[in-house]
């Protein structure tokens, strides 16, 4: 890696291919179903689309789970072992996008949309800003005591331990899996159920956006 | 192990979670605290999604729409943390978070 | 478009009066921006918006809060059993407390810093938004408005901390807040989902009959502890209880002086609150033959309390700035009114009203010794440019006026009498003491540490007494504006005042904290609701 920002290259090739062939992977699985979800309100049960991606064949789920579910925690992981903070942010997109999917397969579409448009689309870049606004070259690294990376790495072991046993030691309630929710359900309970909520984070990003955009000014004098 | 069920999906969540935590707990770069951050709301919003699918009755309403809550917190979050940060960074000229001093006692 | 329409749902008029403090508050925000635009960006302008909407909010407040006295309420959602916001005489009390005391930071802004200030809109935007926060945090038991509520109250005051853009002290602990807070909220929204997980509702009152009937049964025992130690890391982060009291310090010393003021008494009472209705609601599902299930929360809260008192007093020795003393002070503080928390965890306790009703009185109490002490601090710095001791020192000839209210305050945060201070404190100890005899020894221990807490406290506040009366290095006199003179000593005359009538704010505080536990709330509300709004 060069520092002084002209022969950094943020990206090896091969991780170029296998981002480019996860977005592929992405844009396929979501496009007939979020058509499918925007215009029927669910999915037509007995198609040959809606049955290979609508996650309800058990070995396509299975083969979606573990690969993004893979990829999801890859990625998750591979943040922790990142020096470089651009590196981190690309790292965590993966990571965005593979849970998208994930919520495709657990029958979430809109909330899958959601994610890849705010999360990936709107927290993401504004991260990437923050790290562009804040070094001044886009490499820039700190070094970490080995030993604060000894501790915090046994500490999320064993808390990783701790979590497994508990979870899978727990007997959780479980019912048949539900089906897909149309988007105008969704529309309806956020306001009327959650009408409260709703106003009030309304309200809180409003609150919010003042606030980033006072700070963030350069004073003029 | 073909079947995929609730748990496959809570050990995923956990898995992002401790990476999550490892992040928060190990990065000096503010950023790098909150992109850990990031990770550990996806992992409260995989627990709240799956639960939802696999846990039966009509709740599954209800966790999709914590979760988008969750979506729309974390996007707050991060813009007056970065907001934040580069006001520190303006004070300080780095964004190293152990390097305040002004403070102490 | 018709069936949706048909299923629309409007609230009740009587949900949205109820609510309407919360909703003044929301216009007053509007307010702030919109008139600036038009009428130009005077500060006293934008202070005078402010002050008409908190007195109206206060207003709206007392008019419900002599609605709902006979019993509390829920509402302002199409299905009972998932009632969004909770109306009750604790509430209504917070709601009081909250917008008279933002009264009085406005009038402190006033004074200090409106003439020079340029950004009133984005700093009154940025208070008023931690207000509706708090306002909520207090009203409700749904676990997503809980965090939406704590967010509310927690991003703009990272924001407003670090108000002063220039200020390398303010940007810095600004940092360390926002990276602490986005910590403790990301974790406790996992401990929510574990929650939601087991129980299947965002309803606190649901999943706590939930836990009552495991905890009945033996089962899952961990990791509704490990959930509920989760979600309670976000509120303890909000009242700065001792593992997560780091940010308290350093965001006190660092931001403008009206911020600490204000952080330091309701972001922390309102953490209070929240937490106290939670372990209510979760020793209400429990009901009094489950006392020993409940006691490791009982005990957690306890231990929390302990550590977070002791810590909180030892820090203070040796601090230099009287700010950051008073910050530390803080977290003192926190610690004795949790201690009162701990006495609600004992399910069908007979302590719970007279806790209840102490913690209500020690906050009111704890409001005007802060806002006293805090106001001294914030003219003597406004005057000299400086906050650490030797500024205070000869204040008695120096501004004698200043001198004797921050007496009359930091005795009262000792404890001692003629102060109100001392009051509160004998109601939190005989809450703990008649707890102490009916319940577990646990809360003699608290006793005992709350005593000797209150010893240890007695020397650090002592040294700043000492030097404004004994010592004198000839600086000159303190010239302060008339208005904050007469605001902190009207807060020194009212400690006095407070103790003399003593016995009709106690029966005050009795009637407001009665209740919420009379009648427990959902069971009521649920009754109440469902015949005026039922889900379609």
């Amino acid at each position: 890696m060069g520092a002084n920002g002209e022969t950094v290259t943020v990206l090896k090739p091969q991780l170029k291919l296998i981002l480019a062939a996860v977005i592929a992977c992405m844009a396929m699985t979501a496009a007939p179903r979020v058509a499918m979800a925007s215009g029927g309100g669910g999915l037509d049960e007995g198609g040959f689309v809606s049955d290979v991606l609508g996650g309800s064949h058990p070995l396509f789920e299975a083969v979606g789970f573990y690969l993004f579910g893979g990829l999801a925690a890859f990625s998750a992981i591979a943040i922790c072992f990142t020096k470089d903070v651009v590196r981190m942010a690309i790292w965590l997109f993966a990571t965005l996008g593979a849970v998208a999917i994930l919520y495709f397969l657990l029958t979430a579409y809109f909330l899958g949309v959601i994610q890849i448009i705010v999360y990936a689309g709107g927290t993401l870049v504004l991260l990437i800003f923050g790290v562009m606004l804040t070094t001044k070259s886009p490499s820039m690294q700190f070094a970490v005591s080995k030993i604060g990376l000894a501790a915090g790495g046994v500490v999320s072991l064993l808390l990783f331990a701790a979590l497994m046993g508990l979870v899978l030691g727990t007997d959780w309630q479980r019912g048949e899996p539900t089906g897909s929710i149309p988007v105008a359900t969704l529309g309806r309970d956020l306001l009327t159920t959650y009408l409260v909520p709703f106003e009030v984070i309304s309200v809180l990003l409003l609150v919010v956006m003042i606030g980033a955009a006072y700070l963030a000014r350069q004073e003029r004098e | 192990m073909l079947e995929i069920g609730l748990n496959h999906y809570l050990v995923l969540a956990a898995i992002i979670f401790c990476a999550g935590v490892f992040s928060m707990v190990s990065k000096r770069n503010a950023i790098g605290v909150l992109i850990g951050v990031e990770l550990v709301l996806n992992a409260v919003n995989i627990n709240f999604v799956a639960f939802g699918k696999y846990s039966g009755g009509n709740t599954s309403i209800d966790a999709q729409v914590i979760a988008l809550f969750v979506i729309v917190l974390a996007a707050a979050e991060a813009a007056v943390a970065v907001a934040i940060c580069t006001n520190y960074y303006r004070n300080l000229n780095t964004i190293d978070i152990d390097r305040g001093d002004a403070v102490s006692g | 478009m018709n069936q949706l329409l048909g299923q629309a749902w409007i609230p009740e008029g009587v949900d949205l009066f109820r609510f309407s403090p919360e909703l003044t508050l929301v216009a007053t925000i509007v307010l702030v921006l919109a008139v600036p635009m038009i009428m130009g960006r005077s500060a006293r302008l934008v202070g005078g918006i402010v002050m008409l909407g908190i007195a109206a909010a206060g207003w709206l407040t007392w008019r419900v809060a002599a609605e709902v006295s006979g019993q509390g309420v829920a509402g302002m959602s199409p299905d009972p059993a998932s009632a969004m916001l909770l109306v009750d005489n604790l509430s209504c009390f917070f709601k009081l407390i909250l917008f008279f005391f933002a009264a009085c930071v406005t009038g402190m802004w006033w004074m200090g810093s409106s003439a020079s200030e340029r950004n009133a809109p984005e700093f009154f935007v940025l208070l008023l938004g931690t207000a509706l926060g708090m306002a909520l945090m207090v009203g409700t038991l749904n676990m997503l408005l809980i965090v939406i509520a704590i967010e509310l109250a927690s991003l703009p005051s990272y924001a407003i901390v670090a108000f002063e853009k220039r200020d390398r002290a303010a940007a810095e602990v600004s940092l360390k807040y926002a990276i602490f807070g986005a910590i403790s909220a990301a974790i406790m929204l996992y401990g929510i989902s574990l929650l939601y997980g087991l129980y299947q509702s965002l309803s606190f009152v649901e999943v706590a009959d939930g836990i009552a009937t495991d905890l009945a049964t033996g089962r899952n025992g961990v990791i509704i502890a490990v959930a509920l130690l989760c979600f309670f890391c976000g509120i303890g982060f909000k009242i700065s209880a001792v593992p997560f009291h780091f940010w308290c310090p350093d965001a006190f010393q660092g931001a403008r002086i009206e911020v600490t003021t204000w952080l330091s008494v309701v972001s922390k009472a309102a953490g209070l609150i929240l937490l106290m209705r939670l372990v209510h609601a979760l020793a209400a599902a429990a009901g009094a033959e489950m006392i020993s299930a409940l006691a490791p929360l009982a005990w957690g809260i306890g231990i929390l309390a302990m550590l977070t008192c002791t810590v909180g007093n030892l820090s203070a020795y040796m601090q230099t700035s009287v700010k950051r003393m008073l910050a530390y002070s803080s977290i003192a503080h926190a610690g004795y009114m949790l201690m009162v928390v701990a006495i609600l965890a004992v399910p069908g306790s007979v302590g719970a009203a007279s806790a209840v009703s102490a913690l209500l009185v020690y906050i009111s109490i704890y409001l005007f010794m802060n806002l006293g002490a805090f106001g001294v601090v914030a003219l003597v710095y406004w005057h000299t440019g400086s906050d650490s001791i030797n500024a205070f020192s000869g204040l008695i000839r120096r501004a004698p006026w200043l001198a004797i209210p921050m007496l009359c305050c930091l005795m009262s945060l000792v404890g001692l009498p003629p102060f109100a201070g001392f009051m509160g404190k004998f109601w939190i100890l005989y809450a703990l003491a008649e707890q102490g005899d009916a319940a577990s020894w646990l809360y003699w221990t608290l006793f005992v540490v709350a005593v000797l807490n209150t010893l240890i406290s007695l020397y650090y506040y002592m040294r700043v007494v000492v030097k404004m009366m004994l010592a004198d290095d000839g600086q000159e006199s303190v010239r302060a504006p008339a208005a904050g003179t007469i605001m902190v000593n009207l807060c020194g005359l009212l400690l006095i005042a407070m103790l003399i009538w003593a016995q009709p704010i106690k029966h005050f505080a009795d009637r407001f904290s009665t209740n919420l536990y009379s009648a427990p709330v959902l069971t009521v509300d649920v009754g109440t609701i469902d015949q005026t709004t039922a889900h379609p």
